[in-house]
């Protein structure tokens, strides 16, 4: 398998106001192939979401270096498109417009623009709503809009920061469904940030489990259920119990 | 039957939405004229009915300084140019203060500094910088008719209604921008978005609420401005000079008819203002 993401030695600091240092990660090393969904779990506090900002350019890492496909990331990129928590569509434009942002910011005529957007929103679901505005919608609908917006770029990678943390648990369920679906038609790599024991094992190939303060990879373990997964599977219930027992150390 | 008695109920809103912010105005009238009755003196207070028969003819000359409109439209024109002025500097220096955080520090003393300056306080240094130069000194027309209208500009009354304009649009620029979410910014740039997507689709459109806001009270404050920069020397026109100018004439009557017809003109200013934004910004309340 191609590896598409190093991570080596990262470790990212802090500085608080009062002039005081905090070490988010530390000693950080993690190899991401081509094609895997790969879940980051861990409390809040262990920097998985900055980890996630480093990879998408977002932020730089203190120390340590991060490759993509063996360049360094020093800047966002298409290449990785990013599904945030909530509140990232642009409240003033259509879901249609936030839809064809990155094909906009590219260049892309108009019309080929809206041709891409509708293609989009119709593999969520929406397209019902291309010209609804994104308070019109509800929670739900706006982060398969959000990931409609990432995957309508064409990204090689979708690095996701706790997509379906602000919603119910029946929508939550919903959209993992979704989103697996989504993710086998057109296997993009998937970097998955989680606090929920369940969503990592239900998602991801691969599970690495990450401690706080500071932030460090505690184990990588590879979720092997037959896609696709039921949560009923012989030996769900254990590796979540494998899991919690690593989280309490 | 029900429909009826909705439709009938709707009647009644629209009738009290549209008389209820008549009757304070309405009983202040009946105030002053119940007053300028006992008063007796009209330059103490004149009747109602004196001053409305100078607002109701507005093309009559008043005491040969011209016509209510053509002072009313000097005066528009004037403020204008100044505001205009202010918003074209403000807009752009606030976005990049509220943007760039480095920015910010390095202008923000300066700004917190001139901001609580009455723009009236600027009026001594303007004059003795800029005297009595105007539009017709500068472009260098020294006769005609358009001596007339260039000359009537000048730019000490300018540079103090731009300086009214120039701090709200500012203030609210810089508040408008750097309150913009994050994520937006940071959505945008792992869509691939340049620095000009960031400025040109995010930042200026999530800020356009609050820069709207920021020129409706510059407008305002620039009105404001107004009646101080025509008291100026070398300021023969103008409702602020009609105001002056009337007051030393002993013509109450005509003070406060320029007084009525620039609180029109605000109030006209500050509804077109609001209505703008509830059309243009729904999006802005929905969001929340």
């Amino acid at each position: 398998m191609k590896q598409l993401i190093q991570i080596k030695e990262v470790r990212k600091e802090f500085l608080l106001e009062k002039g005081e240092k905090v070490s988010a990660l530390d000693g950080i090393n993690m190899d991401i192939y081509d094609k895997e969904f790969i879940c980051l779990l861990g409390p809040s506090g262990c920097g998985k979401s900055t980890l996630l900002r480093i990879l998408a350019g977002l932020e730089t890492a203190t120390e340590g270096y991060v490759f993509y496909n063996g360049e360094p990331i020093s800047a966002p990129s298409r290449d990785r498109g990013m599904v945030f928590q909530e509140y990232s569509l642009l409240p003033w434009r259509t879901i249609a417009e936030n839809i064809a942002l990155g094909p906009e910011f590219k260049g892309i005529s108009r019309t080929e623009r809206k041709k891409i957007a509708l293609d989009y929103l119709s593999r969520v679901g929406l397209e019902k709503f291309a010209d609804a505005k994104p308070h019109e919608l509800s929670g739900g609908m706006r982060q398969r809009a959000a990931i409609a917006r990432a995957l309508a770029n064409n990204p090689e990678v979708l690095l996701m920061d706790e997509p379906f943390g602000a919603l119910d648990a029946h929508t939550r369920v919903l959209l993992q469904i979704e989103l697996l679906k989504i993710w086998e038609q057109n296997k993009k790599t998937v970097v998955f940030v989680t606090h929920s024991v369940d969503e990592a094992i239900f998602l991801a190939d691969r599970v690495i489990v990450m401690t706080s303060h500071p932030g460090r990879v505690l184990k990588s373990i590879n979720v092997e259920f037959a896609r696709p997964r039921s949560r009923f599977a012989e030996g769900y219930g254990k590796m979540m119990e494998e899991i919690f027992n690593l989280l309490e150390k | 039957m029900k429909t009826a008695a909705t439709k009938a109920l709707s009647i009644i809103k629209i009738f009290t939405s549209l008389i209820s912010p008549l009757i304070a105005p309405l009983i202040l009238l009946a105030v002053w004229q119940y007053a300028s009755v006992k008063i007796e003196n009209e330059v103490v207070l004149p009747p109602v009915a004196q001053v409305f028969d100078i607002l109701l003819h507005p093309e009559k000359d008043l005491l040969s300084m011209g016509s209510l409109t053509s002072n009313v439209l000097m005066s528009t024109i004037r403020v204008m140019f100044g505001y205009l002025a202010g918003v074209i500097l403000a807009v752009p220096l606030g976005i990049l203060m509220g943007y760039y955080k480095k920015a910010n520090r390095i202008l923000n003393s300066l700004v917190e500094i001139l901001r609580p300056l009455p723009p009236l306080a600027w009026i001594p240094l303007i004059l003795a910088w800029f005297g009595v130069a105007s539009f017709a000194t500068i472009i260098g027309i020294e006769e005609g008719e358009w001596y007339v209208l260039l000359n009537n500009v000048k730019i000490s009354m300018l540079i103090i209604i731009f300086i009214g304009a120039f701090f709200p649009v500012l203030l609210n620029t810089i508040q408008g921008v750097s309150c913009v979410k994050k994520t937006l910014i940071d959505s945008a740039l792992v869509l691939g978005a340049s620095e000009r997507d960031i400025f040109c689709k995010i930042l200026i459109p999530a800020a356009a609420p609050s820069i709207v806001t920021g020129m409706r009270l510059g407008l305002g404050v620039s009105w404001m401005c107004l009646v101080a920069a025509e008291m100026m020397p070398g300021s023969i026109s103008g409702i602020g000079y009609i105001i002056t100018h009337a007051y030393t004439l002993a013509r109450t009557d005509i003070v406060i008819a320029g007084m009525i017809s620039i609180g029109m003109i605000g109030l006209l200013i500050d509804v077109s203002f609001k209505k703008f934004e509830n059309s243009r910004f729904a999006w802005q309340r929905l969001s929340k």
